[in-house]
């Protein structure tokens, strides 16, 4: 109950963990039925794990959660739209590329010079709510001229993009390539790789994650292509997913368990290969401060290497914010089924940012990324959001301007 | 319930403030109490002032339906399971700090504020609102008045309604009223303020208060004290009063608590311990070391095998972190475990701890004692697996014979957890008939149509 963000902003049983246990149970009792009600309330969780964090038995709501969403799913109470997304489009290797450069058109003509209170911006956001889409790249990351295959000198790393790095910040993708280059990795991007699969997971669409899971072990561990020491990506969500739900997917193909013991996520990887060796503590340059994403602090249980990274920077200085580990409120499709909670519980995260005097946020998570550019964007136009790599990038290695 | 009362309280509180979806409703029908069946009611409200409260309490005396009142739902007997229908009447929306008022040393606050928020407000006006129960960061301060809350540090600074000036409070019948002052004394007519508070919801809905706060202590300091027996750690406790020193805190904890939360959340604890004490002190710098010695001269004498005082404060509070985990850390080896909170008077304590674990013993169930041995209240929590019906029926047998000694030795069966449903069968061992009469006949004439917090606290005839 302290530490649900859900709750923070409700204070309604119903977004609590012993809630959500309530309810299920009782649904499994009989007693309650699949009512568009029902499916309210097993949405209305961040699968952020902090109540798992707190509790002394570690029960993983979140995880119940999830199959009480696969249940839904599979019975068809999603919706359309939302079944549309999960199941045909991320899946889609043709789709989603395409789709998303109609949107980039069609935000170019109206939404991106007009301001948010305008009422063009709110009807041609496509929801009610005044919402920012983020601008979508001329030329996604994996459209580039790319590394396909290891070179043979340094450590292997492989990595994977995910979606928002691809199509949304490419910039972030590139970061971690070079970043990872300039501490003497061998790096390699294989570009038959899709969405992670999360978004579809953790809604229940089970069948659909595991088509994504399979292309992704295809692209990745394809049968006697070069074996990865280590695969990373910019996006913590995306590692959580390749690391715990890929081999629960794919359980009878050894090279799913193969690829989820390679997974190390970016910072955690970085420091390894010696990016916080030091240069000590900056006295300049701009204050950042760092959002712990929940896949990251709490899934891989990594809170120290962001910070070994982001306080040995000579480019820049560091400050703790409040609360850094509490959840941004973006939980993937928590976001879109329940906007209101979810800029609720994003505007607690803004005001600590603020309260830091940070001139930029960072954080390791697409999800993140993506929520707290918005919030951010609202209160403070301009307000920078970056991923540790871009950190690592701009104030590491000194280069001004990323490649596009 | 009728759909047309349903209607009723949609007209009173707003639509979006009534919830009575079957959903919705099974929300509601539970607490932090172990064991306790569901008990749904047949809708929740969400007030958002007083007198919606007393607008609600008039319909139910009108039409006829039990009104249970609700914090945080983190009650360990029951009191906010509405276990006869009806509406719950939850304080959430009421949950604004009104006024902090320095000159005066008071705080105004709604019901619905949770403990330690108002704590951490506190604190950084400089002041000090010392009741602090072990679940402080999610229970209410609403809750905590209904139950009259304590914590570790009663044994200095006494309990909730020890912090009581003055309350706003809906009565049974649904008449708004203002009792007590805002001043610290106030000897006008009876005083009704001590009624409510730790009335478990039944007497009236609590909708604002006015808290008494002290200045912040300068500083604390914190001593782990460790006995190779757990009678001599108890006899300690009244040692250290009888020495003329005031701890701010005594906490006790036996060896099978000292083990299991050391494997939970470690702090260096002894585990081949009989017993150890964590006892906190406080005052000025110089004060505060003054009594730190003076308290190692006493556990000395009292048999004490080590002493550690806590240097830093992130080691004082590594101690505190695993005081505070006992509870959880139990539960982790006992799915089920029946926690009683008994409390006896100082010099009965050692009595008290070797007689509760020979009877647990006796009866063949585990058994873990920690608790606020500074005031004489000891938790004691029998471990039962789930499934073992044997076992938990031989813990129900300790738990008859545990009460029994405890009477014997004077004490009380609850120090601050309340009656509720779960204790009903036992308030004739502590308390005279004419006593329970006399307070029945309270109830009845605040209450004649007995629709607050029904079935509560006395066992029905
Ligand atoms: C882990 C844990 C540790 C605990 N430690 C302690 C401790 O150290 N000390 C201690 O004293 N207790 C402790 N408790 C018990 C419990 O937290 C307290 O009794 C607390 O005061 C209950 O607050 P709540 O807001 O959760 O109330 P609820 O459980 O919601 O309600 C408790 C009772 O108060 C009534 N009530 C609630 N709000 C109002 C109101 N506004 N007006 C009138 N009646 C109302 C309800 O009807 C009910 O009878 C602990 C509980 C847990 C789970």
């Amino acid at each position: 109950m302290a530490v649900c963000p859900v709750y923070s902003v409700t204070r309604r049983e119903g977004g609590v963990a012993r809630g959500k246990l309530m309810t299920i149970q009782a649904h499994h009792q009989g007693e309650l039925g699949l009512s568009r009600r029902y499916r309210d309330l097993i949405t209305a969780c961040l699968l952020c794990g902090s109540c798992t964090q707190s509790c002394p038995n570690e029960v993983d709501t979140a995880a119940v959660v999830q199959v009480a969403r696969a249940e839904l799913a599979v019975k068809k109470k999603l919706g359309w739209f939302r079944r549309f997304v999960l199941r045909r489009l991320l899946p889609s290797r043709r789709f989603l590329p395409v789709l998303l450069r109609g949107a980039r058109w069609s935000r170019a003509l109206w939404a991106a010079k007009i301001p948010e209170d305008s009422g063009l911006y709110i009807r041609f956001s496509g929801k009610k709510k005044r919402r920012r889409i983020p601008p979508i790249a001329k030329k996604s990351f994996q459209a580039g001229d790319l590394p396909r295959a290891p070179a043979g000198e340094g450590m292997k790393v492989l990595v994977f993009v995910g979606c928002v790095s691809n199509y949304l910040r490419p910039q972030a993708a590139a970061a971690t390539v070079q970043v990872l280059k300039s501490l003497g990795a061998d790096v390699w991007v294989p570009g038959d790789q899709g969405c992670c699969g999360l978004p579809s997971f953790g809604m229940g669409e089970v069948e659909a994650a595991r088509k994504l899971a399979r292309r992704n072990l295809e692209a990745c561990m394809p049968v006697g292509g070069p074996v990865p020491d280590a695969i990373t990506t910019p996006c913590a969500s995306c590692a959580a997913m390749l690391k715990k739900h890929l081999p629960q997917l794919l359980p009878d193909d050894p090279r799913a368990r193969t690829l989820a013991e390679k997974v190390v996520p970016f910072s955690r990887l970085a420091v390894r290969l010696g990016g916080s060796a030091a240069a000590g503590e900056s006295a300049q340059g701009p204050l950042l401060c760092y959002h712990d994403p929940c896949h990251l602090s709490r899934g891989f249980g990594e809170k120290d290497a962001p910070r070994q990274l982001l306080t040995t920077l000579p480019g820049a200085r560091f400050v703790e914010m409040d609360h850094p580990c509490k959840c941004c409120g973006h939980g993937g499709n928590f976001n879109v089924s329940h906007y209101d909670l979810s800029t609720a519980i994003s505007r607690q995260k803004v005001e600590s940012v603020l309260a830091s005097a940070a001139d930029m946020l960072v954080t390791e998570c697409s999800g993140c990324l993506i929520q707290l550019a918005e919030a951010m964007g609202r209160q403070r136009p301009g307000f920078k959001v970056i991923t540790t790599p871009e950190a690592l990038f701009l104030f590491k290695f000194d280069k001004p301007n990323l490649p596009p | 319930m009728d759909k047309s009362v349903i209607k009723e309280l949609c007209g009173i509180l707003g639509k979006e403030h009534v919830q009575s979806a079957p959903e919705d409703v099974a929300l509601y029908a539970y607490d932090a109490t172990p064991f306790a069946p569901v008990a749904r009611p047949d809708a929740v409200v969400f007030p958002g002032s007083a007198e919606e409260v007393a607008s609600v309490l008039q319909l139910a005396n009108r039409v006829g339906f039990p009104v249970v009142p609700r914090g945080a739902g983190s009650g360990l007997t029951g009191g906010a399971r509405p276990i006869l229908g009806g509406v719950v009447v939850s304080t959430q929306r009421l949950d604004r700090i009104l006024k902090i008022d320095s000159d005066n040393l008071q705080i105004v606050v709604q019901p619905g504020v949770v403990t330690e928020d108002l704590q951490e407000k506190v604190e950084a006006a400089g002041l000090f609102y010392p009741p602090d129960p072990q679940s402080k960061e999610f229970c209410t301060i609403g809750g905590n008045l209904a139950e009259n809350a304590g914590g570790p540090r009663a044994v200095k600074y006494g309990v909730t309604r020890n912090y009581v000036l003055a309350l706003q409070v809906v009565l049974p019948e649904g008449t708004l009223v203002r009792l007590g002052a805002r001043t610290l004394k106030s000897v006008v007519g009876y005083d009704l303020l001590s009624l409510l508070v730790g009335c478990e919801g039944t007497l009236g809905i609590i909708t604002e208060a006015t808290l008494r706060l002290l200045p912040a202590p300068e500083s604390r300091g914190t001593l782990l004290v460790v006995f190779d027996g757990m009678e001599a750690a108890a006899g300690a406790v009244a040692a250290t009063f009888k020495a003329g020193v005031l701890p701010s805190a005594i906490e006790f904890m036996d060896q099978a608590s000292i083990r299991c939360v050391e494997e939970y959340e470690p702090a260096g604890l002894p585990t081949d311990a009989a017993a150890v004490l964590v006892v906190e002190v406080d005052g000025s710098p110089p004060e505060t070391e003054r009594l730190a010695e003076k308290v190692k001269a006493v556990m000395e004498k009292s048999g004490a095998r080590l002493i550690r005082t806590g240097a830093s404060e992130e080691e004082a509070e590594a101690l505190w972190k695993s005081r505070r985990a006992v509870g959880p850390a139990l539960a982790r080896i006992a799915p089920i475990k029946v926690n009683e909170d008994i409390v006896v008077p100082l010099s009965r304590l050692p009595q008290a701890v070797s007689g509760i674990h020979e009877l647990a013993k006796k009866h063949g169930v585990k058994c873990a004692c920690f608790g606020h041995a500074g005031d004489g209240n000891i938790h004691v929590n029998l471990l039962v697996d789930t499934g073992d019906a044997d076992a938990l029926r031989r813990a129900d047998l300790a738990v008859d014979s545990i009460f029994e000694l405890v009477i014997e030795l004077e004490g009380s069966i609850t120090g601050e957890h309340g009656v509720g449903t779960t204790k009903q069968r036992f308030i004739g061992m502590e308390l005279k008939p004419e006593a329970i009469e006399t307070m029945v006949r309270i109830k009845q004439a605040l209450d004649p149509r007995g629709v607050l917090n029904p079935g509560k606290i006395f066992p029905s005839p």
